[in-house]
């Protein structure tokens, strides 16, 4: 049954862009929406299923972003080494941001974090060779051995290609002792230890592996967006990216992908007006903690769930 | 090293410094209360310093603004926690702090919506030339800034230490359950708390506005300084606050002045992390035991 789903659900996303041919603005939402939802699910590694909170996340996402093009840019290296290093060096990054999480919990988390984002986007707003404050324009689409992915449609299925690779890892994760490890310190770090998980390691995997996935929608987002600037990846994304994780459905993979689809939609609904669906989007971070804690994957599920046990009388 | 120059950074650093105190007051007072971190403090001030502006532009003179808006801010204070915080009492403090970062987006959005997403020019409360004493240049709107900023500590401190009320806010941030026993309301206090903290910011946001610009990601860096300064106190220190505020306020100065201005934006996240690191407790902070 659930299965099936997915398989349904994966189908329609190949089939969507022949679809929606006519319309590659829709396309590039679509990308957008994938490309944050790569971010969502490294987020939902050290939040969802770690508990370490993250304020910084929207940081590595910058990390990956101008790695990615100042390696392709600069030194002419190829989009998928570039991606590789990238993705690396987000995880390297992860690393060192997760050694306060082994002394700070809670609220002095978020603080750091915050500081640790924030400084990421001064370190690139004074770097000369990242552009400063104009960021980095023209960066040239993503292109493997030989294939340039210029149009909407093919940077579709690239993403999509890397979403499901990000699905698969989280899902494996979920399933390994690793994923266990995690949860166990989640739910109480003490308890965890008690029973002889090593709480560092596992904090330290989750923040590199979080990040590296955080790295890898940089690196896309630069390569199909083409143009970056520093303070895009301010607090303000970060927020953002942890509000998809909460409202889509915090410890679920699907969340991340229906969070991600909301929160690229929802602006075309209301006339594309910036301030309006912040507003919204806030609003929903704020009754999803209040009343629906399990967010939209939560709702949707308890909807099926009431059709089936009424099916059944 | 000239004494003139240094004491005049000092003084300027107290001006900048008693604005991130009075948010970062804000913060801790919170804090203390119901051990959530409030990241929508500095956006509560934005808010209602555009509030302060719109008043403005009605052509009301802005002493009465100010006085109006510090009122509206205890209000809106008051409205948050009652209007929504108050459904989730029986949360854990980490479910608030996530309901204040909601507000983040909800705050930037709605000023952003109403009055846009430009600068917009705010005046000061004292209009004028600079204050020349022994050589000691000192803006009007730091006199300003200071002097409000010493009396509203010392309106706290006193309001925390003698009145009924403020007795009561401190049996609560003991122990909740046993002021609750005791026959506290806890309710009318913690919207008390956070009607006060909103004043708190109200007052920060328009006294930082003619020195930084008024727009909707104002009160950002701001509210980063303020937690620095409540991170070097100790986070949950009153007199913590109050102490980080003023000396980093010097310490940027004098560090812009002397070693490089490149290094303003990131000695706060320097100070963040590295206290942090090394004693999270800060300088006035009491310990906290982790429970299971």
């Amino acid at each position: 049954m659930k299965n099936k789903t997915n398989l349904t659900i994966l189908l329609i996303a190949l089939a969507l862009p022949l679809v929606l041919y006519s319309k590659p603005a829709f396309v590039g939402y679509l990308t957008l929406a994938g490309i944050m939802a790569i971010s969502a699910l490294g987020l939902n590694i050290i939040l969802g299923y770690s508990g370490q909170i993250s304020l910084g996340h929207a940081a590595f996402m910058a990390i990956g972003a101008y790695s990615s093009a100042i390696l392709t840019m600069q030194f002419h290296i190829p989009f998928i080494l570039a991606l590789i290093v990238s993705v690396l060096i987000a995880a390297f990054v992860g690393i060192l941001v997760g050694f306060p999480s082994l002394r700070l919990s809670g609220f002095y988390l978020a603080i750091v974090t915050m500081a640790l984002g924030e400084a990421v986007v001064s370190i690139f707003k004074n770097w000369k060779l990242a552009g400063g404050n104009f960021g980095i324009r023209n960066i040239p689409p993503p292109s493997i051995l030989g294939f340039v992915f210029s149009g909407e449609i093919s940077k579709y299925y690239l993403v999509l290609f890397f979403l499901l690779l990000s699905v698969y890892i989280s899902n494996n994760l979920v399933r390994s002792n690793t994923g266990r490890a995690m949860r166990a310190l989640r739910d109480s770090e003490i308890a965890a230890q008690s029973v002889g998980v090593n709480v560092a390691k596992y904090k330290i995997i989750a923040f590199s592996l979080g990040s590296a996935l955080g790295g890898l929608s940089g690196v896309l987002y630069a390569h199909t967006v083409t143009y970056i600037h520093p303070t895009a990846f301010g607090i303000g994304l970060s927020i953002e990216i942890l509000a998809i994780v909460m409202v889509g459905g915090i410890g679920t993979i699907a969340g991340q992908i229906i969070g991600s689809l909301f929160w690229v939609i929802l602006p075309l609904f209301i006339g594309n007006v910036e301030t309006l669906s912040s507003v919204i989007f806030g609003a929903a971070l704020i009754i999803v903690v209040l009343l629906y804690p399990r967010g939209l994957v939560g709702i949707l599920n308890a909807g099926a769930l009431r059709k089936f046990s009424k099916r059944r009388r | 090293m000239n004494t003139l120059i240094l004491s005049n950074l000092i003084v300027s650093g107290l001006g900048t410094g008693a604005i991130y105190a009075i948010v970062a007051l804000g913060i801790v007072f919170i804090f203390r209360t119901m051990e959530a971190v409030n990241f929508a403090e500095g956006d509560m001030g934005m808010f209602m310093t555009f509030v302060a502006f719109s008043l403005i532009c009605l052509k009301i003179p802005y002493p009465l603004v100010f006085i109006i808006v510090v009122a509206l801010s205890f209000l809106f204070g008051v409205l948050v926690e009652k209007g929504i915080l108050q459904f989730i009492k029986g949360m854990s403090p980490m479910a608030i702090t996530i309901v204040t970062l909601g507000f983040v987006m909800v705050f930037q959005g709605l000023a952003g919506f109403i009055w846009g997403t430009d600068t917009k020019p705010f005046p000061p409360l004292w209009k004028g030339p600079p204050i020349k004493a022994h050589g000691i240049i000192l803006g009007r709107q730091d006199v300003v800034t200071l002097i409000t900023a010493f009396v509203i500590f010392i309106i706290f401190v006193l309001l925390l230490k003698k009145t009924k009320i403020g007795i009561a806010v401190r049996a609560v941030s003991e122990d909740r359950y046993a002021a609750l026993l005791m026959g506290v309301r806890v309710s009318t206090i913690f919207a008390f708390v956070w009607g006060f903290s909103g004043l708190l910011a109200g007052l920060g946001g328009m006294l930082a506005a003619p020195r930084f610009s008024l727009d909707v990601n104002m009160m950002t860096t701001i509210q980063l300084e303020a937690f620095t300064a409540a991170v070097l106190g100790g986070f949950s220190s009153i007199p913590g606050a109050i102490f980080g505020g003023l000396t980093l306020g010097v310490l940027e100065n004098l560090i812009s002045f002397y070693v490089s201005s490149s290094l303003k934006e990131p000695i706060s996240l320097i100070i963040i992390v590295v206290v942090l690191l090394v004693s999270p407790n800060g300088l006035f902070g009491k310990k906290m035991n982790k429970k299971v």
